[in-house]
């Protein structure tokens, strides 16, 4: 069999091997290979530094674990980090049961951690943990948010959480953040949220998956911006200076499987060319 | 009387719900309006006859979104399917499985499994549709491991996954591929689209999986709402194409409009 | 028939409900955005009950595997396994709210940590066995048979390229037009491609939602007429 036809013919487990190797490589050490900043990131952080003292903040974490552990995870601390910096008062929720645990792991990063020293829950934020419900849910916290969520995340009544007396429904809020995994998500947002108060900002942390979708909705300008991922993660932690040998290498670690998965489609296609000719152009 | 910024919403929605009743009450009536052909829903026949003859199961699932949210009109277009595939599991004596993540989805999807075999007058087999139905998990990847592991075991000769399907996508329709099975798919979730359109053998785009259910049952209601669907995209493209020529001509009057 | 078979009362249910969320969104009618306030309400309650739908069908699937076990099939063992994880979960989560008083367990740090040690990890890790099934599936699939599968594969390789984070590094200096050409692929035919799916998808819903209200779409009741 010749080479190409061997080729073609490769088991998928060598192609597995040889991604894992090329993934593995930078987790064992960082590369330091370039990035450059996209003109999304550099949106995203604009509109959280353009923030007036004072301004009410939506902090959804609707994501699952699996995206938590990958791209979403640096997204969300990164954005807590820098809203932290802030003068602005945040009220984080999720609309997804695996999302509202992992609120209070974004507060235990050191950096997010650090940020919060001189902010006090109740005054400065509060978190609602899981409202159920889906889009209904959202719906209804937008309508009314005392009557859809009565107490916080251990139980305290909204009406002993100072912050939470002037904010009765999504009229309230200036900006949404939404690190989200899936649905409910953006969209949901979209359609329960800011359809409701026009004049609600949006920005949104994504999966890099989602993005191709997402881009509609920022063209439109119904979002301000978005993080693109595991990438747009590292981006705005460069630009917060908050990055670390880690955050580095999964960023290392996506070009190398980016580059990798380009090489098996060049040779994909140099072995279906040479054995096209050679089976006399059978397709 | 009206909420602000909403007229725009509330007029289009009538004119296509208008629309919509106006086409089912017409194929009601029996005039069927005419479906193009989708070749992914061709094939299904073929794939079921293959599972036959290969003596080997048929997979059906209608993705892991619910009933209850945005995403249940693409699990009622898998439960159509599920209900044609069941008919032609019955017909040609095949093994139909169907796994589900949604609780409240399998009592449902039990029923229509169970008619669709009393149906083609298989009752013995309608009575066990319970045992077709498998609930793996209710969490994402619970399902996909279950999922990927009931492939691997069980090796179907045809794989259909019609519904709302999110990051398992790839990964059912891999292990579809890894076990020989003719494969058919189709999402509305915009993101997994180009994953089944890769690794299937026929992938349904988007409001294609909504036709699926009249393009196979040819039920009135069904295909007088797709006609009625059509109405409203035909009136999305009006506006569209309106909307980019006052738009470069400098004219906001359509802007304004929408947004009253 | 029992009256609790027939299907006219969720019809009804199903459709006055609609036409109370529509009112509320649509009109300025404190009433309606009230009534339908507390419906949504009554619905977030039936909802947390659905998790025991779950839970009890969890149980009585695993169970049905373990009573119909067959000699040297140890599959019924994993059954046995996750029925125990099962209850053991839901008594950490009772005990964690107990313990510290709060209306959450994600206040105890033994639900935290199973949640993120176990949970979050084994579920990365599923989510990440995508990038191998990427991989083989670009291999195997994007392969120029056809122009179009040829345009595929070429926009899908400046795409990737130009979303790698050191891809518009890298390659940005050395083709100027690079980040341009990766930018207008996603902005252009990618946006037009998926605004168009996306405006198909929502009146799709519409037409969903008008059969529901009117009673012609009962596969959510189950089947047959």
């Amino acid at each position: 069999m010749s080479f190409w036809k061997k080729l073609e013919a490769v088991d998928a487990r060598v192609i597995y091997l040889i991604l894992w190797i090329a993934i593995g490589l930078p987790l064992l050490t960082p590369l330091y290979l370039p990035l450059s900043i996209s003109p999304d990131t550099v949106n995203y952080h604009k509109a959280i530094e353009a923030l007036p003292a004072g301004a009410v903040v939506a902090f959804g974490m609707d994501v699952s674990p699996a995206g938590y552990g990958g791209e979403l995870g640096p997204q969300a601390r990164a954005t807590a980090y820098h809203l932290f910096t802030k003068p602005v008062k945040i009220v984080f929720v999720s609309f997804w049961e695996t999302g509202a645990p992992l609120i209070q792991d974004v507060w235990k990063n050191r950096f997010v951690a650090d940020a919060m020293k001189d902010k006090k829950y109740g005054e400065d934020y509060v978190n609602l943990h899981w409202i159920p419900g889906s889009e209904t849910g959202m719906a209804a916290f937008a309508e009314d948010v005392w009557k859809t969520v009565p107490a916080d995340y251990k139980g305290t009544k909204l009406a002993d959480l100072p912050m939470m007396a002037k904010i009765k429904s999504v009229n309230d809020f200036a900006l949404l953040v939404c690190i989200e995994t899936g649905t409910p998500g953006g969209p949901e947002y979209l359609r329960q949220w800011q359809a409701r108060n026009r004049n609600l900002k949006m920005l949104v942390g994504s999966l890099g998956v989602s993005v191709p979708a997402n881009i509609a909705y920022m063209a439109s300008g119904q979002y301000v911006s978005i993080l693109r991922g595991g990438r747009g993660a590292t981006e705005y932690q460069y630009i917060l200076k908050i990055v670390t040998p880690t955050d580095v290498q999964g960023s290392d670690a996506m070009t190398m499987s980016h580059m990798v998965v380009l090489v098996f489609l060049l040779l994909g296609n140099l072995g279906y060319l040479a054995t096209k000719g050679q089976k006399g152009g059978k397709k | 009387m009206l909420e602000t910024g909403r007229v725009a919403q509330l007029f289009f929605l009538i004119v296509i719900c208008a629309a919509v009743v106006y086409f089912v009450e017409t194929a009601r009536r029996g005039k069927l309006p005419k479906l193009r052909k989708v070749p992914g829903l061709d094939a299904v026949e073929e794939a079921v006859g293959r599972a036959t003859e290969m003596a080997r199961p048929v997979v059906i699932s209608t993705g892991i979104g619910g009933l209850t949210d945005v995403t249940a009109p693409q699990t009622v277009a898998g439960l159509s399917m599920v209900g044609y595939v069941a008919r032609l599991c019955a017909r040609y004596g095949a093994e139909l499985i169907a796994p589900a993540r949604q609780p409240y989805v399998i009592p449902v999807e039990t029923e229509i499994i169970q008619t669709a075999f009393n149906e083609e007058g298989k009752p013995e087999e309608a009575a066990r549709a319970s045992e077709m139905v498998h609930y793996l998990s209710d969490s994402q990847f619970g399902y996909t491991i279950a999922y990927l592991g009931l492939l691997q075991r069980r090796k179907p000769a045809a794989h259909l996954m019609i519904g709302g399907y999110w990051a398992e996508s790839l990964q059912l329709a891999e292990v579809g591929f890894n076990v020989n099975a003719i494969q058919i798919a189709g999402t509305a979730n915009t993101h997994q689209i180009p994953f089944f359109v890769a690794a299937c053998d026929y992938a349904l785009i988007g409001e294609e999986i909504y036709a699926a259910g009249a393009y196979l049952s040819k039920d009135p209601v069904q295909v007088g709402s797709v006609a009625g669907q059509d109405v409203g995209k035909a009136i999305a493209l009006v506006l569209i194409v309106v909307g980019i020529l006052l738009t470069a001509a400098g004219i906001p009057v359509l802007t304004t409009l929408l947004r009253s | 028939m029992s009256f609790y078979k027939r299907k006219e009362l969720p019809i009804v249910i199903t459709a006055l409900c609609a036409l109370l969320m529509i009112c509320a969104y649509f009109f300025k009618i404190p009433e309606a955005k009230s009534a339908s306030t507390t419906v949504q309400t009554w619905m977030l309650v039936m909802v947390n009950f659905s998790v025991v739908v779950g839970f009890v069908m969890v149980i009585r699937m695993h169970k049905r595997r373990i009573d119909k076990r067959q000699p040297g099939d140890k599959s019924w063992l994993y059954s046995v396994w996750l029925i125990v994880l099962l209850i053991a979960y839901v008594l950490l989560g009772i005990y964690g709210v107990e313990s510290t008083r709060t209306a959450a367990p994600t206040n105890d740090w033994t639900f935290n940590w199973v949640f993120t040690n176990a949970l979050v990890a084994l579920d990365s890790a599923m989510y990440s066995l995508l990038a191998f099934f990427i991989a083989s599936a670009s291999f195997r699939a994007f392969k120029a048979r056809t122009k179009e599968a040829g345009v595929l594969l070429i926009s899908g390789a400046i795409t990737m390229l130009y979303n790698a984070p050191a891809g518009s590094a890298i390659f940005g200096p050395l083709a100027p037009s690079f980040n341009d050409l990766g930018d207008w692929i996603l902005n252009v035919p990618n946006m037009a491609g998926f605004r168009g799916i996306l405006i198909g998808a929502a009146v799709g819903a519409i037409s969903l939602g008008i059969r529901v209200l009117t009673g012609r779409e009962r596969g959510y009741l189950g089947a047959g007429e």
